[in-house]
């Protein structure tokens, strides 16, 4: 599933230092939260990027700050190396939303209840006026079958309550297809879903990236998916972006670490029963704490002094692993950190 | 005995018989639950029959509106309408709960049952403390004082890893894992021999949930309960449960030992569904899931009920006869037609 990497062909979409804060409270008592801060990656033609973090990580309004739903603090988008954020007008935004797409969690309230699925998929061919109206008949049947809801003629007259969660997760992806994006954006699209019929939908992603070379960013909480379904994966705690390299690299030998505590705790019956494990302590921060330093500090049991006052750079490792700690910051090589913090 | 401790005592004003660790304490008999809506009725438990021994934890699996947590609402006496018991037996030491009556039950639960339900947010009262939560589960059960009861809060408290100082904090000030803890702390108060969890983790994320998950084993360890765990997640019953059911339109299709389901799964579904998750180790190879979604009960298929989704399916056997739950391997039951 994996391809080369050497051999890299221009990003569709680039992300630099990107920060968002939320101002919540009363006129009298402000509490900034810092949501997301300083991340920077890269989306490529045909290739999956998984963000993997917990509730509250800052993983969501990553994805959407690059669907242009929120405005970010601070930092850049480069859409085939030019800035989304100058253009203000419906219009630039329109053009850009047609080149990105998103998919939502929920299928059971993404989708408008009084309408039937050729509605649903009639939209956006409409509004980004890809197509004459004549030809639009034959193109949401096309659609259709490219999401495998057979037989067509059938779907296409169907509301959404008639409609099992994964069929309707397959509305809302031909819906993404219908205007032929460069980069879908897929913010937890199998979590709402059945065990059984997760994988059906993973896979028709997996197959739509890479027979149409679209860019994908997979946000989940689940590692696992990430393992299956991305080349690259991203690790996201409190704010920060704390990790990121090839999905089976990082997560057969997590650096970070609290990628370390992420994958002890995911349950791996394959492993049988585990001897050593990592003890958990503490819980996430509240991001409104004024937080300086490392967010991990207090959880961690490698922590230095110098994690509590200064968040560590990116420390790169190879061309594609980084790590933000300072475990690895002197010796940007493999393995500097001893056995005993990994997980057995 | 002190008199606190006799307070504590289990006054056995229902008629249940002694077992001892290892035996059955609860006894499951084709249990039907239906559900009678606009559109028919929907057998949503259909004849289902397990048993739970003293000390044991069972883990029941299925994809949602299986009727696993129906199980839960009937074992429970929970259930309300347009939900109705129609047939079977829930023994729980000799005496059916579904016969006893409301002022048995009152008696009953908390004291010998207790149940741990998925949304911890709901489950706690937002305009009560914690401790006053927990005082009053305590007070309402036992002949205490308050001060007594609040001394037996502070102890639970500390049993679940939550720091005592919580006592007096509300719900909201607390974060999910933590509102969990306390929802567990309640159920433990008057330590019951049975904790029904109906998907106790899955609103949690999975570095919480591992926390808590180790907390109840240990806490099973010392204080030698049961646990009926319910859960859509097989890969937690492998770790977590001695023995597991697999559910599959309102059957059981497979029990067996949690070790033995893992390395051996006999039902095609098993087999599928443990198919269907990506694991962090192993080999990275495509996964295919199962086709097709499971069925709508008000007209579920014939014969098997899985049979439309089975690429094994027999033609004709499969597509008629209704397979049994039996022993197709030494404390491994299967309900398989290919099995014969």
């Amino acid at each position: 599933m994996q391809t080369a990497t050497t051999e890299r062909t221009e990003p569709i979409l680039e992300v630099r230092n990107l920060s968002k804060n939320f101002i919540t409270g009363s006129a009298l008592s402000r509490h900034v939260v810092k949501a997301v801060q300083g991340a920077s990656f890269k989306l490529y033609p045909g290739r999956v990027i998984a963000l993997v973090g917990e509730s509250g990580s800052g993983k969501s309004t990553i994805v959407r700050m690059l669907a242009r739903l929120y405005d970010p603090s601070s930092g850049e988008i480069l859409y085939k190396g030019h800035s989304v954020l100058t253009g203000k007008g419906r219009r630039t935004i329109l053009r850009y939303r047609s080149q990105v797409q998103m998919i939502f969690q929920d299928p059971f309230s993404s989708l408008n209840p009084i309408h039937k699925v050729k509605y649903h998929l009639r939209r956006p061919l409409h509004i980004h006026g890809k197509v004459q109206s004549r030809r639009v008949r034959d193109l949401i049947y096309q659609l259709l079958r490219q999401v495998s809801l057979t037989p067509v003629e059938e779907f296409a007259e169907k509301y959404p309550h008639q409609l099992s969660g994964g069929q309707r997760q397959r509305v809302a992806i031909a819906r993404a297809l219908a205007v032929e994006p460069q980069v879908i954006l897929a913010d937890e699209p199998v979590s709402m879903l059945d065990v059984s019929i997760r994988l059906g939908i993973l896979n028709l992603m997996a197959q739509l990236s890479k027979e149409r070379d679209i860019a994908f960013l997979y946000v989940t909480h689940d590692i696992a998916s990430a393992r299956y379904f991305a080349d690259e994966t991203l690790v996201m705690y409190a704010g920060y972006i704390v990790e990121g390299g090839q999905s089976e690299e990082l997560i057969q030998d997590p650096l970070h670490p609290y990628t370390q505590l992420l994958l002890s705790a995911v349950p791996d019956p394959a492993k049988g029963l585990r001897t050593s494990e990592i003890e958990i302590v503490g819980e996430i921060p509240k991001i409104t704490a004024v937080m300086v330093g490392c967010p991990f500090a207090a959880r961690c049991a490698h922590v230095m002094d110098v994690c509590r006052t200064v968040m560590p750079p990116i420390t790169h490792l190879s061309e594609t692993r980084w790590v933000r700690c300072y475990l690895y910051e002197e010796t940007a090589g493999p393995e500097p950190n001893g056995s005993s913090v990994h997980v057995s | 005995m002190s008199a606190i401790e006799k307070a504590y005592a289990k006054h056995d004003d229902l008629s249940l018989t002694e077992i001892r660790p290892g035996e059955p304490l609860v006894q499951v008999r084709d249990l039907v639950v239906e559900y009678h809506t606009r559109r028919g009725k929907v057998r949503a438990v259909d004849h289902v029959s397990f048993d739970i021994n003293a000390g044991e934890v069972v883990g029941l699996a299925g994809e949602s509106g299986c009727g696993k947590s129906t199980i839960a609402h009937a074992i429970t006496r929970l259930l309300k309408p347009p939900a109705y018991i129609t047939g079977g037996q829930v023994q729980f030491r000799g005496m059916d709960i579904l016969q006893m009556s409301e002022d048995n039950l009152r008696g009953f639960r908390w004291e010998h049952m207790a149940v741990v339900l998925q949304s911890a947010m709901n489950a706690l009262n937002p305009v009560l403390t914690v401790g006053t939560q927990i005082i009053d589960a305590i007070v309402a059960h036992k002949p205490v004082t308050k001060g007594q009861a609040r001394d037996r809060a502070v102890e639970l408290l500390e049993l679940v890893g939550i720091p005592t100082n919580r006592l007096n904090s509300y719900p909201h000030q607390l974060s999910g894992g933590m509102r969990q803890r306390a929802v567990i702390a309640i159920a433990l108060a008057l330590n019951p021999e049975l904790i029904v969890m109906d998907e106790p983790t899955t609103a949690l994320d999975v570095v919480v949930q591992k926390q808590i998950l180790d907390e109840v084993q240990q806490l099973k360890k010392r204080l030698g309960f049961s646990i009926l765990f319910i859960t859509h997640d097989m890969s937690l019953l492998v770790e977590l449960a001695d023995r597991i059911a697999i559910m599959y339109a309102g059957e059981i299709i497979e029990m067996a030992p949690a070790k033995q389901i893992f390395r051996n799964p006999q039902h095609p579904y098993t087999t599928r569904l443990m198919n269907s998750f990506p694991t962090i180790s192993g080999p990275r190879q495509e996964l295919l899931g199962i086709a097709g979604s499971p069925p709508d009960l008000i007209s579920p298929p014939s014969g098997c009920r899985f049979h439309p989704r089975c690429d094994l399916a027999l033609v004709g056997r499969c597509q008629e006869e209704h397979p049994v739950l039996r022993e197709t391997q030494p404390g491994h039951q299967t309900a398989c037609h290919l099995l014969d």
